[in-house]
């Protein structure tokens, strides 16, 4: 069954003097389960595609469904309690909020849900254990290194329960270490948890862990590959 | 971790912009209570120390007596009109009173002085007199002698037991004379009145005036001295205008209280400005603040929070850094506001010579007053939130891509 779903969608940026055609005519599914990269050279309209598919932007034209809701109806308000309930976001630069601890800030999203207090813990401290980091649950960001930051965020991401995760160049400021060990951890928890990933990147040896590629230039798709 | 702690993390942060912050609110707050407790202290000593040791809350006199003071503004003060005038609520006793100017005169020296009839036990339900008699002793019933106020009796070369003339002009233009023993020597706090004041009976100053059954005031001993306007519009009422005029201090003080009125508005102004620098400073604070979390605040909408709720925990932290500052601020100036309350500041050398001239006691108590702390929080916090717009405006208009990009 598919989860999103996207018909002729098109991002236009018209505050600037010269408006920007980011996305040109986009079409699209992803299933559940799905463990997907979105690739392309700079400037090719990742960001944009995967900023309207979590519902942080809206399309200048087109359709998205996201599992039977039209984003084109939401209201602002709404669209943040959706995101809240069904989307999970890794950043590129972690944006872990740097005056909570680790676990504090996975407990955070699941506290935004309004989950009691037993639960929160209970739940934050099994996805620090699965993202490889369970002694770390009192430090505070400045206190880990790029890779731990960004393996909080992935267990962030992962605590409200979304239907799918979003993440957008998540291993560009990871060393090729660090980063290869983000993906393998994404890939387990894909593979045993069914998690559905969605993430963009430019990094060769990144997107060949990818089941799916779909490759982006100019804003519009150029290959969608299943491997 | 709950939004108050998220909060109270948030706002240390940046430490050294939050003590800043937080230590302008104190300083603003610590000698805004100081600068007003001082002001408004002395305000309160400057009435006082004529209302309650002279005129008192509420005067009756005869229609037009203010502005002409004459004995042939007096009026006959039956027990009828007693009894009409203590019957009001809030009166509880008047007390009737002959007063007018007389020249006093000991040995070669003479001084202006001002002649109070009335009677020196129901008087002292006001005024305290008693109290305040340095040397000597209070009058009884029926004296003939006199009470002389501190200041005077140093003119005049007189003490206590020396004979006092008084030289002046009665009812009707009778001329008045006489001569009488000085019985106590009185202080009085307003400089003015210590240099001019000679108590006598009631009956003494009528024979010495030639004013028989006659006074110039009912002055009212009254239970709330704050609730004078209002016995005051009661009395209005049952007298006749046309025969009676019903005073209350602060028209009978009319100078004194517009004095006070152009001090107090030269100190609003020198504490707005210092409002101004302070408000200033935490909008600076808070709009650094603001568009430094820019992004932040992108991230958390992005994962799920509810503008109101981020704009609602900014709020809390501009809230936490005035009330610090506030509280601290409160903290600091209490004792010192308490301990010159309760040991008034005595001025001395030329200080205290210039005041004497400007007719004021040379004494700056403190005022002690709740309501004072509440109106200075109140505007810290009212400035605080005027503030904190600013972020609530920007949360308001965030566009989280572009939070997120920047
Ligand atoms: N806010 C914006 N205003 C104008 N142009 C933008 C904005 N954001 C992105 N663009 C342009 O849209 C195009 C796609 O950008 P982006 O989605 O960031 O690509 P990618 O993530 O693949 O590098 C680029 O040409 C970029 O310059
Ligand atoms: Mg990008």
């Amino acid at each position: 069954m598919s989860i999103i779903t996207i018909k002729n969608l098109t991002k236009v940026y018209d505050e600037t003097s010269v408006p920007v055609y980011a996305l040109n005519g986009i079409d699209l599914t992803f299933e559940e389960g799905e463990f997907t990269a979105i690739v392309g050279p700079s400037g090719s309209g990742k960001t944009t595609l995967l900023n309207i598919l979590g519902g942080l932007d809206v399309p200048s034209g087109g359709a998205i469904d996201i599992a039977g809701t039209n984003m084109g109806t939401l209201s602002s308000r709404d669209l943040t309690r959706f995101r809240l309930h069904n989307i999970g976001f890794v950043f590129q630069s972690y944006n872990l909020i740097p005056v909570l601890s680790a676990q504090e800030n996975i407990e955070f999203i699941m506290q935004l849900q309004g989950k009691p207090r037993a639960q929160r813990s209970a739940r934050a401290q099994e996805l620090l254990a699965q993202v490889g980091i369970p002694d770390r649950a009192a430090s505070r960001p400045g206190q880990l290194s790029g890779g731990q930051q960004q393996r909080v965020a992935v267990a962030r991401a992962l605590a409200s329960r979304p239907r799918f995760v979003l993440a957008d160049e998540p291993t560009a400021n990871l060393d090729s270490k660090s980063a290869e060990n983000l993906l393998d951890i994404m890939g387990k928890l894909n593979k045993d948890e069914n998690v559905t990933f969605i993430f963009s990147t430019h990094d060769a040896r990144v997107m060949h862990k990818a089941r799916r590629i779909i490759t982006l230039e100019d804003g519009k798709v150029l290959k969608d590959q299943t491997v | 971790m709950e939004l108050l702690s998220l909060a109270w993390r948030n706002i240390w942060r940046n430490k050294r912009r939050t003590l800043l912050t937080a230590a302008s609110i104190f300083t603003a707050v610590f000698l805004a209570l100081i600068m007003r407790s001082m002001q408004l202290g002395s305000y309160d000593k400057i009435v006082s120390n004529v209302v309650e040791f002279y005129t008192g809350y509420i005067q009756v006199h005869a229609q037009g007596y203010w502005d002409d003071k004459s004995l042939d503004r007096s009026f006959v003060a039956d027990t009828a009109l007693v009894r009409k005038v203590e019957h009001v609520k809030g009166v509880s006793c008047p007390i009737p009173r002959l007063e007018s100017f007389a020249l006093a005169s000991a040995g070669v020296r003479t001084k202006g002085v001002l002649v109070v009839g009335t009677d020196p036990a129901l008087d002292n339900r006001l005024t305290a007199v008693a109290s305040r008699i340095r040397r000597g002793t209070m009058l009884t019933g029926d004296d003939r002698g006199a009470l002389l106020a501190e200041g005077a009796a140093h003119d005049l070369g007189l003490s206590v037991g020396d004979s006092l003339v008084l030289l002046g002009q009665g009812f009707h233009g009778m001329s008045a004379a006489g001569a009488f023993p000085v019985r106590g020597i009185v202080h009085f706090g307003s400089p003015d009145l210590n240099n001019r004041m000679v108590y006598m009976t009631l009956g003494a100053c009528r024979d010495f005036y030639s004013a028989p059954g006659r006074v110039t005031s009912l002055a009212l001993v009254v239970d709330r001295p704050k609730h004078a306007h209002a016995i005051a519009g009661d009395l209005r009422k049952i007298l006749d205008p046309s025969a009676y005029e019903v005073m209350t201090w602060d028209q009978m003080l009319l100078e004194v209280v517009q004095e006070i009125q152009s001090d107090n508005a030269a100190g609003l102004i020198m504490l707005g400005v210092l409002y101004v620098i302070v408000i200033f400073g935490i909008f600076g604070t808070i709009s650094m603040m603001t568009v430094e979390r820019r992004r932040e605040f992108g991230v958390v909408v992005a994962l799920g929070m509810d503008k109101a709720l981020l704009a609602g925990t900014v709020l809390l932290e501009t809230l936490m850094i005035s009330l610090v500052g506030i509280a601290v601020g409160m903290l600091g100036a209490t004792p010192v506001v308490w301990y010159f309350h309760s040991h008034p500041i005595r001025l001395t050398g030329e200080a205290a010579t210039m005041m004497v001239q400007f007719g004021i006691e040379p004494v700056m108590p403190f005022l002690f007053d709740p309501s004072m702390y509440a109106a200075h929080a109140g505007i810290v916090l009212a400035a605080t939130l005027v503030c904190a717009l600013f972020p609530l405006w920007v949360i308001g208009r965030l566009r989280v891509a572009s939070a997120l990009r920047s």
